[in-house]
């Protein structure tokens, strides 16, 4: 992998043109999601097309040159995209989140650099979480500055995209604990990605290690990241509502193969029907599920609203509202794309667990993705708010 | 009175009875009803819009969950429980069927 993009990107102008760009792409990657899944081929064409299609770009602010669209649009970008293939619908998570952490944090000079970057197709990776460090919110990895430069050594997990970046945005802690992100040269000398991750889903996110080994970057490549915690800002929802769009896509696509497969099923034998898409037990576990997916759907979209306030007005108030919101998209995404991927089987019958039709892949990828950060904590934080007025944490899970 | 707002009503009866709590089962409890009234909220606005013709009906669904949900919490964290109305001439249960058969059969 280069540290450059080989063609520019489209730049996308509105969010209209960013949700047709993504029905358009979805349709595409649907096709070879299964056999993607099924050999873990790496979707390094699909990226670049990905990419390359200007939706990478979209959040980036008017005033630098992207379309700044709406989160309820990125939201339904990543939904769609993930419906047809949850592993691109992760990959562009983190990258997403650092456009946002540059907004809050970066220089006017570096807004204008990296920006610029994004809107010709570059890619950010990320190397943020460590597999051994306490616990997630803690980083064992080092950022010292020397000069007018910043040395990174660390090893870090989890690393979804990396693989695939141009640039490879590190966390590491300061001598006072405070986190700094150095934008790294896929290339880097010093920079090692370790293509190791081998979960049973979201198989093709390449979330595998990445080694810092004295990487140096100068100080124009790094940002105080910690800024976007200690000041009410709209990053930790913004990193939430991606991950509860991704599981929203995988619901969807789960429940159009439930119903395709259920209504290819043979009538139980008591059910004294000649179909069985007249089953009604199978009909009422359809009725039961479709309210499920639109209610996530319909919480989403308030939670993109909630996410929006919060960008144009950031204060304590908006930025809880938006946290508590997400955390309900996030609760609801998850809990419905289980219960879609695993309902298929019980409504398709045993017929549906053979091998050739890979429908595993969708509870698999469900189980997998939604275990970046446990639903039981957000019932709590919801909870904690409505019964003792306490605000979400901010970090960059809430 | 609607299921919404009844369902709406005991959650905040019960979250007054209980005033604060450090019980993290509790509090989680309360994360829960909160959720339910909120989607069954949402999809009451987007019945407004849809052109699905179930729209309401899925609507309808997830509001008389949470009423079932709110009604329960409400015994298990007070000990009381205000009657809820019948529904036996509006069941729950065929409203499934209704969203389902439409879903699964594109039959209304």
């Amino acid at each position: 992998m280069s540290a450059h993009p080989q063609h520019p990107a489209h730049i996308i102008r509105s969010d209209a043109e960013a949700i047709e760009v993504a029905q358009r792409l979805a349709e595409r990657f649907a096709v070879d999601a299964s056999a993607r899944d099924r050999e873990r081929r790496l979707p390094l064409a699909e990226l670049d097309e990905f990419s390359a299609s200007g939706l990478w770009g979209i959040t980036v602010p008017k005033a630098y040159g992207g379309a700044e669209v709406s989160y309820v649009t990125v939201a339904e970008v990543i939904k769609l995209i993930s419906a047809a293939d949850p592993s691109l619908g992760q990959i562009p998570q983190n990258h997403l989140g650092v456009v946002d952490i540059l907004l809050q944090t970066a220089t006017e000079e570096q807004k204008r650099h990296y920006f610029g970057k994004v809107l010709a197709g570059y890619r950010f990776g990320n190397a943020f979480s460590e597999a051994k460090s306490k616990n997630a919110g803690t980083f064992d990895t080092q950022i010292r500055f020397h000069g007018d430069t910043a040395q990174i050594n660390g090893e870090k997990f989890y690393c979804t995209g990396a693989l695939f970046a141009h640039l490879v945005p590190t966390v590491g802690n300061n001598e006072h604990g405070q986190a700094f992100i150095a934008l790294v040269e896929r290339d880097a000398p010093g920079l090692t990605v370790i293509d190791s991750w081998d979960g049973f889903g979201q198989r093709t996110t390449a979330s595998g290690g990445v080694t810092l080994d004295g990487v140096t970057v100068p100080l124009s490549a790094v940002i105080p990241a910690h800024q976007a915690f200690d000041q009410p800002t709209a990053n930790g929802p913004i990193s939430q509502i991606i991950q509860a769009a991704v599981d929203t896509g995988i619901a969807l696509g789960a429940l159009e193969q439930a119903k395709i497969y259920a209504r290819q099923a043979r009538p139980w034998i008591d059910s004294q029907q000649d179909h069985g898409w007249q089953d009604p037990f199978t009909i009422a576990a359809i009725g039961d599920l479709e309210w499920r997916v639109h209610g996530t759907e319909a919480i989403l979209a308030k939670a993109g609203k909630a996410v929006d306030l919060a960008l144009a007005e950031p204060n304590e108030d908006t930025v809880a509202n938006a946290s508590l919101i997400v955390a309900q998209a996030k609760v609801l995404s998850a809990e419905t794309a289980l219960l879609a991927s695993s309902k298929l089987f019980e409504l398709a019958g045993t017929r549906s667990v053979t091998g050739k039709h890979n429908l595993d892949r969708f509870w698999r990828n469900a189980r997998t993705h939604t275990l970046h950060d446990p639903a039981r904590w957000k019932y709590h934080l919801i909870g904690n708010f409505v019964l003792n007025g306490v605000k979400p944490a901010r970090h960059a899970w809430n | 009175m609607t299921a919404l707002s009844l369902a709406r009503q005991l959650l905040d009866s019960t979250r007054r009875h209980v005033e604060t709590s450090d019980d993290p089962y509790v509090i989680s409890r309360f994360g829960d009803l909160q959720i339910r009234v909120d989607v069954a909220a949402a999809l009451l606005e987007r019945a407004e819009t849809h052109p699905s013709p179930v729209a309401a009906t899925e609507a309808q669904i997830a509001a008389a969950e949470a009423l079932i949900a709110a009604s329960n919490a409400e015994f298990e964290l007070t000990g009381q429980r205000t009657e809820l109305p019948s529904s036996l001439d509006d069941p729950l249960r065929w409203k499934y069927q209704i969203v389902g058969n439409y879903h699964l059969n594109g039959v209304l």
